[in-house]
Parts: C-alpha cells; sequence; structure tokens
C-alpha cells in the first residue's frame, strides 16, 4: 500500500528523517519498496504481509510507527479517531426521520458479522477538495465526486471499505444481505456483468442486486449527479466469504483486499463516523437516521505469556516488564500477573495475536530482530539416521524405493565424468511436442491450471526436453552434442506416476582433434550405458529389440539388468528428428535412476587380480553377415568358459574387398588359468576347440 | 676395378658413413647397407670362385679384414652414441589431443555446495516428490484453506485423481516445505534436515522469474532450539557461502508456518555483479520458529519441542555468486554457458 508521509503525521509525530523512517519500518516488517515524490507530497510503497490487515491503512501504519519510535498517537485537530461505539442516538444529530426508514435485513449473521447503514439528506454531488483529491490519488485511486471519494479516503485511512448507495433508488427502502439466487446476474461498477452462485453474498433490495458483498458495487445504485439522499454502507463481512467470491469471479478490489485478510469488526462504526463527518463537512449532508444489525462482537480472548518460556523460544534474556512494554507498545493489554507471566489481551484491531508464540514475535519485533543474539546450538553430533525408504515416500508404492541424494549425485558424476554436460530442461511441455514424438496424450499428466499452452503438460519423458536442447545448440553451430539430465518424470499409467529418469542425448561429432575424429552412434552411447552400469550396479547389461514411437526401426531397444527392463536406448527417427528441425542424427536413451542406485556399493565382493600371465592368440575369420557378435561370444563361451578365455573385438570390417554376404572379424583371445601359467600347448588346445566350433556352427573360415 | 682397391674404397666409405649416424636406427640402416644380404661386399664375395685361384686367398682375407673393420666401427659409433642423450624432433608446440570432460550443471554445484556446508552440521539430507498433495503444500504448514497467503504460492494444480482425497488434490508443490511435514509425521524429533528440490509457480518467464525452480529448506526441531540458533546458523552459513565478510540482516516477514518469521537480507559487496544485485541489501532466504500449529498438525505436543525452519531459492543464489543475469539460462541447456561451470 502506499502512504503519504504527511497523511501519517497527522496521526503520529515523525521527528525522523524520510530514510531513516523508511529502514525502521522496513525492520520492523514493512519492507519499503520504494519513496516516491508526488503532488501529494512524500509517499512510501510499503509491503504489508498478509497478517497485518490492520495496516492496510493509514492510521493502522501511524499506530505501527508510534509503536517502535516510541511515540505516542497524537491525531491531529481534523483527524481525530472516533470512538469505538457511541450511543445511537447521538449520531442521529437531525432526528427528522425515525430509525423505520431504513430497514436491514442479515440472512446469515456469521456471514456479516456487522452491518450500519446511515442515511443522509440534502447531499450536494460535487468534486472533492483538491487536498483529499491528492491523497487519494497517491493512494492510486482517481477521484470521482465527494461522495465516492470520502468513501476511498476513509477506506485508506481506517482500512475500512465503505459503499455509498443513492437511497432513492433501492426499492422499499431495504436493504437485504444474503446468498445470491443461482445464476444471478449483476453489472459492476466495472461495467462487466457478473453471474453468481448460490454460495455468494449480495446486497440487494426486494428488487434488484445492488452490490457483490465486500467485493463490488453495481451499476443502477450507485451515486451520480442527482443524488440528494444517501445511504451509506459501513460493514464487515466475513473474510472467507469475501476471498472465494474474489476469486471465483476473478474481480479484486481494494475492498475485496482488506475483507479476506480480515478486519476489525469494531473499526466498522469508527470509520461509519469519520465518514459521516467527512461527508457533513464536504457534501452539505445531514445524518437522519442510523440503524444497525449483526451479532454481538465478542470480547478478545486473553492470552498467558510467560517470559521465561519466551526467552527460552527467542535465545533473548528480557525481563518480565521489557516484554510488558513492548507488548504495550503494539496495542495489548499486558497485566503481570506473576513475576514471570502476564496476562495479554491483543487490541480487536489485531486478529492475528491468538497465540502466545505470536506475542514473541511482537516483542520480537519491537525490540529489534538485530537485538536477539546470534548462537550456535548445543546438540548431539547425530541424529536419528533418516532411512531413505521412508523419505522419499512416492505418492503411491510401487518400484525400487528413491535414491538418496548422495546417490543422485554419484551418479550425476560418473555420468559427467564420462565427457557429458548436464542440462536441465523445462518440466512442462505443450501438447503438440508430445504427439510430435508419437505419444498419446492420455498417457501423459496435465496441469488443472496452466499458465499458457506451452507448458500444459508434466513431461512423461527426458526426450521431448533434451531434442529442444539439441536442436537450440546446434542452432548455435555445435557440432556435436553429449548431453544428459537427472529429473522426474511423470506418468499417468506407470506406478508410482513420478519416477527420478536418467537421460542421455548424443548428437553428430562425438569426438574431433587433429588426430582423429569420430561421429555419435549407437555403439558410442551403448559404450556409455555399459560403463555407467558397470560402474553402478555390477551387472551384465542385456539389449532386446523393442519398437518406440520416436525411434528408428532395428535401432531400438530395451536395455535390461537382470532380466528386468530399465531403459531403452535408441536412434530417435529421423522423420521425428526433422519435425522439429534438426538434421543431425541423434541417439537417445533414459534409464529408471532408481533401479540404477539400487545397489549397496558396500555389499560389493570384489575379485582378486589374476597373479598368472595369459596366453594371448589371435583370431581372424570370415563369417556370414546373419551371425551377430553375441552368437559369436556366445558359441566361444559354449567350448571355453569366460574365466578361461577373455574376448576382446579387435576389428569388425565389412566391404566390397570381401565376399557377398560377409564381414571378416578379428578377435584377441586371452587364456588363463587361475592357479598356475598357462603353457603355451594347453592355450593352443583351447584355440583350436574355438576355432573349429566356429567353423562347424557357423562356416566361418579362417583368414591370414 | 681390382678388387682389393675397391675394397679399399668401400671401407672408407663404410667407416665416413657409420660415423656420421646419429641414432640406433640410423646405425642399423648402415649395418644393412655394407653388412646386409644385399650389400656389396656379400656380392663381391660372391664372386670369389670366378678369381684366379692365386688371388683368391689375398681377397678372402681382405674382405675378413672388410667385415671386421665395420663391425668395430659400428659398435664404436653405438656405444659413442649411447653416451650422447638421444634427441626428439617433437614439435611440442602442437595442440594436446583433446578430451572432453562433462559438466555438471551449476544448479547441482551450488546445491552440493549449500548441502555440504548443512550436512557438516550434522543435517541429513531429505527428499520427497514434486507431485504433491494440496495437504503438505498448505494445510499441514498452517495455511488454510481460504487463506490469503496461499496467493502467494500461486500453484499449479496437476489433472490427475489424488491416490489420497483426504489430503486433497495434487499440486506441483510450490515449496520445499512439504517435506518438512513429511518427515515430521515419520520421525520424531531431534532432527536436523536439508531438502533440496525442484518447485512450480506459475510465474511468467522473465529474467527473473520461472515457473520452474529449486530450493533448499531445513528444519531442525528438538527440545530447545531458539530463534538465537537460527541467527547463528544461517550466520555461520551465510558466510561459509558469500565470503568471511558477509554482513546478514533478520528482518520481520509473515509466513504461516513460522512465529516469528524473518527474511534475511545480505549486505551486497556483490553489487553490480547481478542484476538485482542493485540494492544495498539483497533478500536471501526466508526462516523462523516452526509454528506451533505445524509440529501439532504432525502429531507432537508443541509445547514440548521447538525448533526453526529455513528455505532458499538455489537459482537466485547461483545467479548472485556467478553473475548470471538472467534465470532462463539455467533451462536452456546452452552448452557454451554450461561448459564454463
Amino acid at each position: 500500500m502506499k502512504y503519504p508521509l504527511e497523511w501519517l503525521k497527522e496521526y503520529v509525530p515523525i521527528k525522523i528523517s524520510t530514510e531513516k523512517l523508511a529502514e525502521r519500518m522496513t525492520a520492523a516488517g514493512f519492507e519499503v519498496e520504494s519513496i516516491e515524490d508526488t503532488p501529494a507530497g512524500i509517499v512510501f510503497d510499503v509491503e504489508v504481509t498478509p497478517n497485518r490487515a490492520d495496516c492496510l491503512s493509514i492510521v493502522g501504519m501511524a499506530r505501527e510507527i508510534a509503536a517502535f519510535t516510541g511515540q505516542p498517537m497524537q491525531p491531529k485537530k481534523n483527524a481525530q479517531i472516533p470512538k469505538d461505539k457511541p450511543p445511537l442516538e447521538s449520531l442521529v444529530r437531525a432526528a427528522s426521520k425515525k430509525d423505520t426508514a431504513i430497514k436491514i435485513k442479515l440472512e446469515d449473521k456469521d456471514l456479516c458479522p456487522r452491518y450500519i447503514g446511515q442515511l443522509f439528506e440534502n447531499i450536494e454531488i460535487k468534486p472533492s477538495p483538491e487536498w483529499m483529491q491528492k491523497r487519494i490519488n497517491a493512494c492510486g485511486t482517481r477521484a470521482i465526486n465527494n461522495i465516492v471519494d470520502i468513501t476511498n479516503y476513509v477506506l485508506y485511512e481506517y482500512g475500512q471499505p465503505l459503499h455509498a448507495f443513492d437511497y432513492a433508488k433501492i426499492a422499499d427502502q431495504t436493504i437485504h444481505v444474503r446468498n445470491a439466487n443461482k445464476n444471478e446476474k449483476i453489472l459492476a461498477l466495472d461495467e462487466l456483468s457478473y453471474t453468481l452462485d448460490a454460495d455468494r453474498l449480495v446486497i440487494a433490495d426486494t428488487e434488484k442486486t445492488l452490490a457483490i458483498a465486500g467485493v463490488m458495487g453495481g451499476i443502477g445504485c450507485e451515486t451520480t449527479e442527482s443524488t440528494t439522499t444517501l445511504l451509506l454502507e459501513a460493514a464487515c463481512f466475513e473474510r472467507i466469504q469475501v476471498r472465494r467470491t474474489s476469486r471465483a469471479l476473478g474481480l479484486a478490489s481494494e475492498s475485496s483486499y482488506r475483507f479476506e485478510r480480515g478486519l476489525d469488526a469494531r473499526g466498522v462504526w469508527i470509520a461509519a463516523q469519520r465518514a459521516a463527518q467527512l461527508i457533513e463537512e464536504l457534501a452539505g449532508g445531514n445524518l437522519v437516521a442510523v440503524k444497525e444489525a449483526g451479532k454481538k462482537i465478542a470480547q478478545r480472548k486473553s492470552l498467558s505469556v510467560s517470559t521465561a518460556a519466551l526467552n527460552g523460544w527467542l535465545g533473548t534474556d528480557l525481563k518480565t516488564r521489557e516484554v510488558q512494554q513492548a507488548l504495550k507498545a503494539v496495542g495489548c493489554e499486558a497485566i503481570a500477573k506473576t513475576k514471570d507471566i502476564l496476562t495479554v489481551t491483543p487490541p480487536s484491531y489485531r486478529p492475528d495475536i491468538v497465540q502466545a508464540v505470536d506475542c514473541y514475535e511482537e516483542v520480537a519485533r519491537i525490540i529489534g530482530y538485530e537485538n536477539i543474539p546470534s548462537t550456535i546450538p548445543e546438540v548431539a553430533l547425530a541424529t536419528e539416521p533418516i532411512a531413505c525408504d521412508v523419505l522419499s515416500q512416492t505418492l503411491e508404492k510401487g518400484g525400487e524405493p528413491s535414491p538418496m541424494h548422495a546417490q543422485l549425485t554419484s551418479l550425476k558424476c560418473k555420468v559427467a565424468s564420462l565427457g557429458l554436460n548436464e542440462t536441465m530442461n523445462w518440466a512442462l511441455l505443450p501438447e503438440e511436442s508430445l504427439t510430435r514424438i508419437g505419444l498419446s496424450k492420455g498417457m501423459a499428466i496435465p496441469l488443472a491450471n496452466p499458465l499458457s499452452q506451452d507448458q500444459a503438460y508434466l513431461r512423461p519423458n527426458l526426450l521431448i526436453g533434451l531434442l529442444s536442447a539439441v536442436r537450440r545448440n546446434l542452432a548455435h553451430g555445435a557440432e556435436g552434442l553429449r548431453l544428459f539430465e537427472v529429473g522426474s518424470v511423470f506418468n499417468k499409467e506407470s506406478k508410482p506416476a513420478e519416477r527420478q529418469t536418467l537421460g542421455l542425448a548424443i548428437a553428430g561429432t562425438w569426438q574431433r582433434d587433429w588426430l582423429g575424429h569420430s561421429e555419435a552412434s549407437f555403439i558410442v552411447l551403448k559404450g556409455l550405458i555399459e560403463n555407467l552400469v558397470q560402474r553402478l550396479v555390477k551387472q551384465p547389461l542385456e539389449l532386446e529389440p523393442r519398437p518406440l514411437s520416436w525411434a528408428l526401426q532395428g535401432e531400438s531397444v530395451a536395455v535390461k539388468i537382470a532380466g528386468r527392463t530399465v531403459g531403452v536406448l535408441a536412434q530417435v527417427d529421423p522423420q521425428v528428428l526433422a519435425s522439429g528441425d534438426i538434421e543431425t542424427p541423434v541417439w537417445f536413451a533414459e534409464l529408471d535412476v532408481p533401479s540404477l542406485c539400487a545397489v549397496n556399493s558396500c555389499e560389493q565382493k570384489i575379485t582378486a587380480p589374476a597373479v598368472y600371465p595369459p596366453v594371448k592368440r589371435d583370431l581372424s575369420i570370415l563369417i556370414d553377415n546373419s551371425t551377430t557378435y553375441a552368437d559369436l561370444l556366445d558359441a566361444i563361451n559354449s567350448v571355453v568358459d569366460a574365466e578361461t578365455v577373455s574376448v576382446n573385438l579387435m576389428d569388425r570390417y565389412a566391404g566390397k574387398k570381401l565376399p557377398q554376404g560377409k564381414y571378416s572379424i578379428t578377435f584377441n583371445l586371452a587364456y588363463r588359468a587361475a592357479d598356475r601359467t598357462l603353457t603355451a600347448e594347453e592355450a593352443e588346445t583351447h584355440h583350436q576347440k574355438i576355432v573349429s566350433h566356429l567353423q562347424d556352427k557357423f562356416g566361418a573360415q579362417l583368414r591370414g | 676395378m681390382d678388387p682389393l682397391a675397391e675394397l679399399d674404397q668401400l671401407q672408407t666409405e663404410a667407416l665416413s658413413a657409420i660415423s656420421h649416424a646419429q641414432s640406433a636406427d640410423q646405425l642399423e640402416q648402415e649395418r644393412v647397407r655394407w653388412l646386409g644380404r644385399k650389400s656389396r661386399i656379400i656380392e663381391m664375395m660372391k664372386l670369389i670362385p670366378t678369381l684366379p685361384p692365386e688371388s683368391r686367398g689375398p681377397f678372402g682375407q681382405r674382405a675378413n679384414q672388410f667385415k671386421k673393420a665395420v663391425e668395430q666401427s659400428l659398435a664404436e659409433q653405438k656405444s659413442g652414441l649411447a653416451q650422447t642423450p638421444t634427441k626428439s624432433h617433437l614439435d611440442v608446440t602442437l595442440p594436446g589431443q583433446s578430451f572432453h570432460s562433462g559438466t555438471l550443471h551449476p544448479i547441482t554445484q551450488t546445491l552440493g555446495t549449500i548441502l555440504s556446508l548443512f550436512t557438516s552440521m550434522g543435517f541429513e539430507v531429505a527428499d520427497g516428490p514434486e507431485m504433491e498433495f494440496e495437504y503438505y503444500n498448505f494445510d499441514g504448514l498452517n495455511i488454510p484453506k481460504d487463506h490469503p497467503s496461499r496467493e502467494s504460492f500461486d500453484t499449479f494444480f496437476v489433472d490427475y485423481a489424488s491416490p489420497n482425497p483426504k489430503q486433497g488434490r495434487m499440486i506441483l508443490r510450490s515449496h520445499t516445505s512439504p517435506v518438512q511435514v513429511r518427515v515430521l509425521e515419520k520421525h520424531e524429533p531431534p532432527l536436523r534436515i536439508v531438502v533440496p528440490g525442484r518447485v512450480y509457480r506459475r510465474d511468467a518467464l522473465d529474467p527473473g522469474h520461472s515457473f520452474m525452480f529449486h530450493q533448499v529448506e531445513g528444519l531442525m526441531v528438538d527440545k530447545k532450539t531458539r530463534f538465537s540458533d537460527l541467527k547463528g546458523i544461517l550466520d555461520y552459513f551465510l558466510r561459509q557461502l558469500f565470503g568471511p565478510e558477509t554482513k546478514t540482516r533478520f528482518r520481520p516477514h509473515y509466513f504461516p508456518f513460522t512465529e516469528p518469521s524473518a527474511e534475511i537480507d545480505i549486505a551486497s559487496h556483490l553489487k553490480g555483479k547481478s542484476s538485482f544485485a542493485q540494492k544495498e541489501w539483497l533478500e536471501i532466504m526466508g526462516c523462523g520458529m516452526v509454528h506451533p500449529n505445524v509440529l501439532q498438525a504432525a502429531g507432537y505436543d508443541p509445547k514440548e519441542y521447538q525448533g526453526f525452519a529455513f528455505g532458499m531459492g538455489v537459482e537466485r543464489i547461483t545467479m548472485l555468486r556467478h553473475g548470471i543475469q538472467d534465470i532462463r539460462s539455467f533451462f536452456e541447456s546452452d552448452v557454451r554457458f554450461l561448459e564454463q561451470f
């Protein structure tokens, strides 16, 4: 809210400089965002937290300034604060009309604990005086006429919204505060038409809707140039009611802003009298009738505040007397009951003070946070360990427990150590990004209230984000990309719906310098995954063909560990890439993070390195294209077990120099025994076994 | 030419060539040239049977002399070479082989720094889901329905059937504080935890705002932890993070889940480094004493336990540390940006 300094000074003497005042306000919890010089003088723009509706007014802020500067509230003559509640009779000076001139019917007193109607006659509508216009302008409202300006002036001055009705336009002189009829329509003062639900509260006469209670008045009963008789509403509406209405209609006003933060029901009378005083002064009106409806406003309950408990909470060493002083400064009644205990009654304008801790905060604010010491707690060295399965309570049970943060970090470090750049991509995506990669949007989880259609779905995978990252970097002239991301993906059909996932994407040049050059490929990405799985899970990787909507046929596999699918690996279909403006081939893999982190490295047993030297033999053969590497490996190990022979692929060649339908492959085979040095003859026996098996089984031809 | 005379000439040439050999390789080439299978001496010796018988003996002797002389010369040159150091002619100014080292995202790195400062003080790292129940994000934190402070957490609702409707609808968590409630529900104090995580708010993208960002949340609850301890621990943390000269300011604020609540500013010695580092004081985190209602909602007697909670934005801290101007650069995956970390 904006506070003109001169207006504040009408209520509290301010003896410090503007800058110093701003500093003190900030230190008291009212952050001054700017200080402006306006036609109404210096104006402070202050962020008022939602718990302090009482300070959304000049008087409220003046009270705060009085509290933390130690000055008394001293209203100037023209700004005397009216009494809480005067006898009705004393208000109606020209009691020419009986109070039957206004009837107020409250349907639900909980939703409207207080409604005061004041009737004025002989109103002369004209512009308000310049000083008033300047002040309400400075607060952010434009001047309209003296009556409307007075309601706004009092709104800013006391924080109490008011509404002025042209009495002549109210049927049967009766104000109904009632629930709206279903689909009841109102044309509000913002010139928009609103359709109301039955649980909205309206102000109405017997014929028509006059206002949306606490939010905005309607067109048709407002004051105009011809208004001579005026009904001024000063009411208190229940805050949740106002908030729901304002949210449902998407209609906020200075009035709803204050009501939904909770207003002091006792403040209604004060504002009503202040408005009456100004109307008589500035619009020539006579107050002729006053009517009040509502319920009895309960007295504030008192709280018991212990100085010892307060010191134990704040870490201070305050005396009961100091606590009492601080609480009195913010308007509380504080009576010392014992040496330690104060009986505290907060003022009616502080509905936020309900517990002893609220008083602790007030005391801390008044003595200043800077005056609370800084201490280092003395505590046990460690607390009970927090097991990861309990911590990562996923939404629904299912799958591996989420990994601990340290495991995630370790995973990221391992991937980065393989030369990949970690990225973080947007987790909210447009619908068309899903359909582009051939996913049905039914499996993705949409937002119920997206900010824009570009962010309408939670990402169901990391592919979409990484592809965008690839595209942007290629556009910047990158020749090759090697990216990864670790993050949550969301999928309607999986349990739990949110999974931690690792995505890897490589594209274009893998390695290039003056010594050589290699391109990204399926084999490169497979090598990365093999390395990761080897280091993390210590189990062999199995691949199984798996068609995917976005993948190139034949280069698309499921990744399995110990028989369980943990992810996919594939070349992205060039057509999918083309639709995303990518011409460079891209390979992508996605792996389930909990599965990668499920192995406890403490339980890993190591094998001692071999002691005896191996005997090495090369084997070069010509073989049919239909025979895979895995076929050959299986065949080798079927005659000589894997502990005796380790197989290294040295070369694979397929080309025009070879007979049609064949390729050549060269292995380096290392034979070894665990308990002795293998003789050349023993190695030769193993080697021949392998050679003849490959010849028999696949028709392999020895080369060179 | 007379074979003997030819041998004399050959020997002169050979010894001269050998004496000029500069390396073992060259020496080997000389050996092959003068004594190898295709050398002149071998050719000449093959011609011995064609010589007149009386010339055969002297020629044979002379040929052997030649071989000995050449071998001796080779040996001498070899030992001579062994004493002079070998020299490589590599152009050492060539660029080294290029290695592509990977990088960790700046947010990951800042998170790592923050978490290690707290774990060194005995805090444990906890986490929770991004797709969360309304209850944990709000109600359990003393933010009832229709409370205006829900507005400051402008929240995304998710179109996904709540697995537990009692805990409300599903949302994208708008802060990491829900994990406080989850941990309190499962673990009795004493507790010291820090919670890193991604959060979402309905904010339009601009250089200072993003609908997706990261926070670190902290919670310490036992029987006697006080507001002054909160000040002490966060003072220490901020001086570790931003340097020993860092000045901090605790300023009253309002959070529904803490009482008293504070925002912490640091004096901007980083002024000018980042677009929002223009003010004298920079808001860096929020904190306060855990509200008794939060402890009560998690099933504890608030008279028995007390403690503090705090939260900070990881992007903001990273931007300050590295002079980054635009929050969007964290999520645009430009490798020219990422490779600077």
